[in-house]
């Protein structure tokens, strides 16, 4: 045969191959193979697990969220309702203190015309008293212009009449 | 040791290289056994240097087989027996380094052959080691008898054709039966529709093994070569042939494997309304 080629060394040569690949096969490729496989199987049953409890947080995040922008609506609520209590409280108050602001002004008012009467009674009193003493004092005073007016008169040497 | 001291130990010793340099090229060589055709010849043909085995004559690359089966078989057992049951699941550098042999195999194997790659990544690891270790081998140089009394150094056993066609047709007949598998008859006849296959592989194999042979035979026959680049030589062509070889090989194998057995839909005839 051309180029050495002889059938009995080729099979031979495939006799060792059919050795080398099956001892390769059984002792090597197949264990680590089977071994890697598991190990991936494994990670990615952690990895669906892991997944799965996201899953689950996300949810629980969710729900609690969901709670928690409720919670946030109802302190809202809350708030804009105790603000509104207050205001009208306030507003309560405010026209409670106008009322008695009020009432302490008209108090004020009428004691304040009540004293302006008394003084101006006083005042007239004693403006007539003052008047009637000075009419007083005038009537006298012409009564005794008058009576020695008279007494001059009737002194004098000659009565016209008497 | 001063400047001055290590500069003379210099000087001597190469001093002592250049005299026994030239004591190497002025001596008379012995008589050579053979001349630079006749070792070429016997190093492509095998024709001359036989080795016994259960009473036959064979070629030496038969025994080279015995010592690449019998070590890789011996490693396989140790590291199946000792190693395997102690593997965790985040490896170590021996686990890492099995696991990144049998990953890029399977790998290849799923990536040009989506169906049934089991088989053939456990095939395409045999291939590979053993191409891979196989051309290596040369550089260990492990001796042997003739049956004429003489030592030789073991070649790399797909330095022989047989091995190379040997391993060339059973490649095919590892894509066949990928194809029968899968389509039956029918893969048989895509299988045999790429019937220069087997031969172009065990030609590839044997050429690129032979082209790297010669090379280093024609430097280790020339006395002036000798040193120093042999070791370039040697070493890095047979590397860089090992890891091409290895890989080129398991490719197309993978790649014909997976085109026969990829299943073939039949078209459905459309029915048309008469």
């Amino acid at each position: 045969m051309p180029l050495n080629i002889d059938f009995q060394q080729i099979l031979l040569h495939l006799f060792n191959f059919a050795i080398l690949a099956g001892g390769l096969y059984f002792l090597l490729y197949k264990p680590i193979r089977a071994f890697m496989e598991e190990r991936t199987r494994a990670i990615e049953d952690r990895v669906k697990a892991a997944a799965h409890q996201m899953d689950e947080a996300n949810t629980v995040k969710a729900s609690y969220e969901e709670k928690l922008a409720a919670l946030d609506q109802e302190m809202e609520q809350k708030r804009r309702e105790a603000e509104k209590d207050i205001e009208s409280r306030r507003q309560a108050a405010l026209n409670e203190a106008k009322k008695e602001a009020d009432q302490v002004m008209i108090k004020a008012r009428e004691n304040a015309e009540k004293e302006r009467s008394i003084i101006l009674e006083d005042a007239q009193n004693e403006i007539r008293q003052m008047a009637s003493k000075a009419t007083e004092k005038l009537v006298r005073d012409s009564l005794n212009n008058v009576y020695d007016e008279f007494l001059d008169k009737a002194g004098s040497p000659r009565r016209q009449d008497g | 040791m001063d400047s001055k001291r290590k500069k003379r130990f210099l000087i001597m010793w190469v001093s002592l290289l250049v005299l026994l340099l030239i004591l190497i090229f002025l001596m008379p060589s012995a008589h050579k056994t053979e001349t630079i055709q006749e070792a070429m010849k016997d190093a492509v043909l095998h024709e001359d240097n036989k080795v016994a085995f259960l009473g036959m004559e064979v070629n030496p690359s038969i025994a080279s087989d015995w010592v690449i089966v019998g070590v890789l078989l011996i490693f396989a057992l140790a590291v199946r027996i000792f190693a395997i049951p102690r593997f965790k699941e985040v490896p170590g550098k021996f686990q890492l380094l099995l696991e990144t042999l049998v990953g890029f195999f399977t790998d290849l194997a799923k990536g040009n052959s989506p169906h049934r790659n089991q088989f053939l990544g456990g095939y395409l690891l045999f291939a590979g080691v053993y191409i891979f270790f196989g051309t290596t081998f040369e550089l260990f140089g492990i001796q042997w008898i003739t049956t004429q009394g003489y030592s030789i150094s073991l070649p790399a056993p797909l330095s022989d054709i047989n091995a190379a066609i040997a391993l060339g047709f059973l490649s095919y007949g590892i894509i066949m039966s990928g194809g029968i598998a899968s389509n039956g008859i029918k893969g048989i006849g895509l299988t045999l529709k790429d019937f220069s296959l087997p031969i172009s592989m065990s030609f590839r194999l044997f050429g690129a093994l032979l082209s790297g042979l010669l090379v280093t035979e024609l430097v280790y026959f020339t006395m002036g070569l000798s040193f120093v680049l042999p070791v370039v030589v040697g070493i890095l062509f047979t590397l860089l042939h090992a890891i091409i070889q290895t890989y080129v090989l398991t490719m197309l194998t993978s790649v014909f494997y997976g085109e026969v057995s990829e299943k073939t839909t039949k078209k459905e005839k459309e029915v048309t309304a008469s």
